[in-house]
């Protein structure tokens, strides 16, 4: 595990030569999981990495423009992503597979392409 | 008082090898590199022996087992010296340190270099057993890299931190390898590691045993989750370069 240390400000009024850390723990208690995305003319796949994860303790909630993914994980840490959409999709037929760690979201577009006649 | 360019290498430990195999493992794709080295490190007990000091590093110490460390760290064991970065080589740290790491090769009479990377592969979910691709700049070491199954790139590029490596290396004549395992885009990828060291115990002396690795795999990626997103946001901001559309 790395934990970073930021100097952040100096105290100028302090007359000790004191400084103030911030310590960033990079493993919080809850955090977002690395996400990959891929675009396709129907939907959009979302592939999230969620190591030390158990497949049933995953929590994939959906609604037209939002997809929320809860995931809480063997060593305390818990997995939490909201994946905004920028398009409409049908929230019943979002398709979810849990393999290797890595859990892939299928959001279907809800948008219809049309062609339109030239007159 | 502004900051330096310099970088230095501090040797903490008298290195005085003859011929030295140097392997480099610096954060990139998939993290292959920095994961791959770790364990090699931890595995097969390495000294460590110098880390480099430079005012173009980022704020940043390392932890381990409550030992305050440098971000990149140097060790040693028998004739193998082993690079571990442990932060993103940002463009300009990048070429600096790249030139001055293949000088101290120089300096060290190195007999090759391994530089261990990943190359993005969307399936990579489907790949039980990564692919090893390798180059080189010289013909022998491309023979014998083919011959333990290495696949040899044929056409195509190298860019990034290692490109820099493999080009100071041929400029002052050094026998240099990049191996690139078939890796996660944006995810940390043990299997990939476990790879490209399976690779390397067959291409020198050495016996790297990779069942913890590959057992751990799930622990050694959240572990390592935060610098793959430090990592992520570093390659973003490198330049972009723009490859021709027939290597696509």
């Amino acid at each position: 595990m790395i934990r970073r240390y930021y100097v952040i400000r100096e105290n100028k009024q302090n007359s000790t030569t004191e400084k103030y850390w911030y310590v960033n723990y990079c493993i919080p208690h809850s955090v977002e999981p690395l996400t990959e995305f891929h675009e396709t003319n129907d939907a959009l796949i979302a592939n999230l990495d969620l190591p030390c994860v158990e497949k049933e303790n995953i929590d994939v909630t959906s609604e037209e423009y939002c997809i929320r993914v809860c995931a809480p994980t063997t060593k305390g840490v818990c997995f939490k992503k909201e994946i905004r959409l920028p398009f409409p999709t049908d929230p019943e037929n979002v398709s979810a597979v849990f393999r290797k760690g890595i859990l892939v979201l299928e959001i279907p577009k809800k948008i219809r392409h049309f062609k339109i006649e030239i007159k | 008082m502004g900051l330096s360019e310099d970088i230095a290498i501090v040797e903490t430990k008298k290195i005085d090898i003859e011929s030295p195999i140097i392997i480099e493992g610096v954060p990139d794709i998939g993290l292959v590199g920095s994961i791959a080295v770790s364990h090699m490190v931890l595995e097969n007990k390495f000294e460590e022996v110098g880390y480099i000091k430079s005012d173009l590093l980022p704020p940043v110490m390392v932890i381990h087992e409550r030992k305050v460390l440098n971000p990149i760290r140097i060790f040693q064991k028998g004739k193998i010296l082993a690079i571990l970065a442990e932060i993103p080589v940002d463009p300009k740290l990048g070429f600096l340190l790249s030139k001055r790491l293949v000088d101290w090769y120089k300096e060290k009479g190195a007999e090759l270099v391994i530089s261990i990377s990943g190359t993005p592969v969307q399936e990579r979910i489907d790949i039980d057993d990564p692919i090893v691709f390798g180059t080189s700049n010289k013909e022998e070491l491309l023979n014998k890299m083919e011959e333990i199954g290495v696949q040899i790139l044929e056409e195509g590029f190298i860019s990034g931190f290692y490109a820099l490596i493999l080009k100071n290396c041929i400029e002052l004549g050094i026998n240099s390898s990049v191996l690139l395992s078939q890796s996660y885009p944006s995810y940390p990828d043990p299997g990939a590691a476990a790879s490209i060291l399976k690779t390397i115990n067959k291409m020198i002396d050495i016996n790297i045993d990779v069942k913890q690795l590959i057992d751990q795999a799930q622990e050694v990626k959240i572990n390592y989750r935060a610098l793959m997103e430090q990592t992520n946001a570093s390659m973003q901001k490198e330049t972009k370069v723009e490859i021709p559309t027939m290597y696509r």
